[in-house]
């Protein structure tokens, strides 16, 4: 019941155009991951270097010399170990203090609360390239550069996050407060026994998004980080598209090693992933 | 202890380590960044004072000119297109679906939102080239008669093709937005509408339209955002050529800094992008206000 009404009304002009529109976006949409296929196909192919077009959209049986050389030029154990020991690290982190600074914002009273919120928030419009200069300076100082904690530690905190979550534990019963006051419980019990379970859904939204983000990251990775073993998974395929520009065979497989992971836990987390941006139009980075 | 004051201390203990991590790694370097710009700083040397004269020399530096106008023409390109596209393909999907057509067109478009710009940008890298004995695009172009275009390899046409990709990225988180916008609009102003008779494109301009202003404004407050930060997908596409085209100003910035380690500078050219976007802001704050229609005011 909206602006497509008209078009149904009509039975049978109905179904010719919602025929039309249907296969409209379906082409839409393979168009959309034909690259990807594309990409799965070349990565198969029996050729390393640049191909003569068109592609053999079908190449019967498949060849993995293209994955097993990407796996060592990306050393795709390392880097991969990298990148997932470095998100991990920021999520865990960040969830961490962002659901603790939410819960006081959202249901602890303090002087000066409001203001304090507000000067948090206001770093949303603070590009995060403005501050890395010093950032960079201030982390050299303390011998911090090329170190995975140099990207871990600065990212303990999301204003995104601490908004998100804040609004989360806003719908939640003031009343729980008090009446686990009452029982005797304190602030922490009640923010880890109470406001974190219940909390799961906004929790669990925030923590897709910032993993997605900072497995993808590649600004600060890239100004922080020097030595190739410690190299993050996009860094490592930056490099990659640097040094082998011919080598299109092995640049796709390392590309399409990198990606799979990612769409594995795409496929399966999808419903929250997409019911986490409706709830809140998160978008980081 | 009162219970209030208790109540007090437990929640400054609960915000303080958000609060020490954005003292220390945004608040604090915020405000280092217009202390730095000020100075000349090769990181070996001492730095010595400039005052405002980083300034007066980034108004005289060609290159920075550049690579503004780069990611201010980026950014006029690629928000409003992105938005047409999410916004009319979410038209098209607001409808009954099918179960099975819905999923599938949720995983197709949203999937490149959920990859890296490196991937997406070498991906398309190769997908972008010119020859059309090697370059898929302009192989199957040529097929269907279009003459090949030199995407990455004209100054002219380079920043569009960094537009492209980075719709392709992008367009499918927008999409969900829009949808999720379209859906929270109320079923009896269609049905009203259709009472008085108006058709399609009556109810789309008087109440689709007006109702998802306020989604509208969300999602071009974000996109512009993110597209004045332009850096990954013109740092491997392109790497900024050819020569400066698609050189953005943040890696212009990078490159002063951390590869030239021109400290100063590079803080001064960092100082100019914040501003811009604090008036960016401001801008559509205050225009909003014109054309963003708030339910229930």
């Amino acid at each position: 019941m909206n602006v497509w009404q008209d078009v149904r009304q009509n039975r049978r002009v109905g179904i010719a155009a919602t025929g039309l529109l249907d296969s409209l976006l379906v082409l839409g949409g393979l168009l959309t991951i034909s690259p990807f296929i594309w990409m799965i196909v070349i990565s198969f192919g029996p050729s390393k270097e640049l191909l003569q077009m068109p592609p053999n959209w079908f190449p019967w049986p498949p060849y993995l010399n293209s994955y097993q050389e990407a796996f060592h030029y990306v050393n795709f154990l390392v880097t991969g170990w990298n990148s997932l020991k470095v998100t991990c690290a920021i999520c865990a982190g960040q969830l961490f203090t962002c659901s603790l600074a939410a819960f006081a914002f959202a249901r602890l009273r303090f002087p000066g609360r409001e203001v304090l919120f507000i000067i948090l928030l206001s770093s949303l419009m603070i590009p995060p390239q403005m501050t890395i200069i010093p950032v960079y300076v201030m982390l050299a100082k303390v011998d911090m550069i090329d170190t995975h904690t140099s990207l871990i530690l600065p990212a303990f905190f999301s204003a995104t996050g601490t908004f998100l979550l804040r609004q989360f534990f806003l719908t939640m019963p003031q009343e729980m407060v008090d009446a686990a006051k009452i029982d005797g419980a304190t602030y922490w019990t009640i923010y880890w026994r109470i406001f974190l379970p219940l909390g799961a859904a906004g929790i669990s939204a925030l923590a897709i998004f910032c993993f997605n983000f900072h497995w993808n990251e590649l600004f600060r990775p890239l100004i922080f980080l020097n030595s190739v073993e410690k190299f993050t998974l996009p860094l490592a395929l930056s490099y990659i598209n640097e040094l082998y520009v011919n080598l299109i065979g092995v640049t796709y497989a390392a590309v399409a090693m990198a990606v799979i992971p990612v769409l594995i836990v795409f496929l399966m987390a999808q419903r929250y992933l997409i019911e986490g941006i409706t709830l809140t139009g998160l978008k980081e980075g | 202890m009162g219970i209030a004051r208790q109540e007090a201390l437990a929640g400054y203990l609960f915000i303080a380590p958000a609060f020490l991590v954005f003292v220390v790694f945004v608040a604090g370097p915020m405000i280092a960044a217009f202390g730095f710009s000020l100075f000349k700083w090769d990181v070996f040397r001492a730095a010595t004072f400039l005052g405002l004269d980083n300034y007066n020399r980034l108004f005289n530096d060609k290159r920075f000119f550049i690579t503004f106008w780069n990611t201010i023409v980026y950014t006029l390109l690629e928000v409003p297109l992105n938005l047409l596209v999410a916004l009319a393909v979410a038209m098209l999907i607001n409808r009954r679906l099918h179960p099975a057509l819905r999923y599938f067109l949720r995983t197709t478009y949203f999937f490149p939102v959920i990859i890296s710009f490196v991937a997406v940008s070498i991906l398309w890298r190769y997908l972008l080239i010119s020859d059309p004995t090697f370059g898929l695009i302009n192989f199957y172009f040529a097929k269907l008669g279009i003459s090949p275009v030199p995407w990455t390899t004209s100054s002219r046409w380079v920043l569009r093709s960094i537009v492209l990709v980075n719709i392709w990225k992008t367009f499918g988180f927008n999409l969900v937005i829009f949808l999720a916008g379209l859906q929270n609009i109320p079923r009896h102003f269609y049905e009203a509408a259709e009472i008085d008779g108006a058709n399609f494109g009556q109810k789309f301009w008087h109440i689709t339209i007006p109702l998802l202003t306020p989604t509208i404004f969300f999602a071009l407050v974000i996109e512009m955002l993110h597209a004045v930060q332009l850096f990954d997908t013109a740092y491997v596409l392109t790497q900024g050529g050819p020569g400066d085209a698609s050189r953005p100003i943040v890696m212009y910035m990078y490159e002063t800094g951390f590869q030239v380690f021109k400290m100063g500078y590079a803080s001064a050219v960092a100082v100019m992008l914040f501003v811009v976007v604090m008036l960016l802001t401001l801008l559509q704050m205050r225009a909003s206000r014109a054309w963003v229609y708030y339910m229930g005011e």
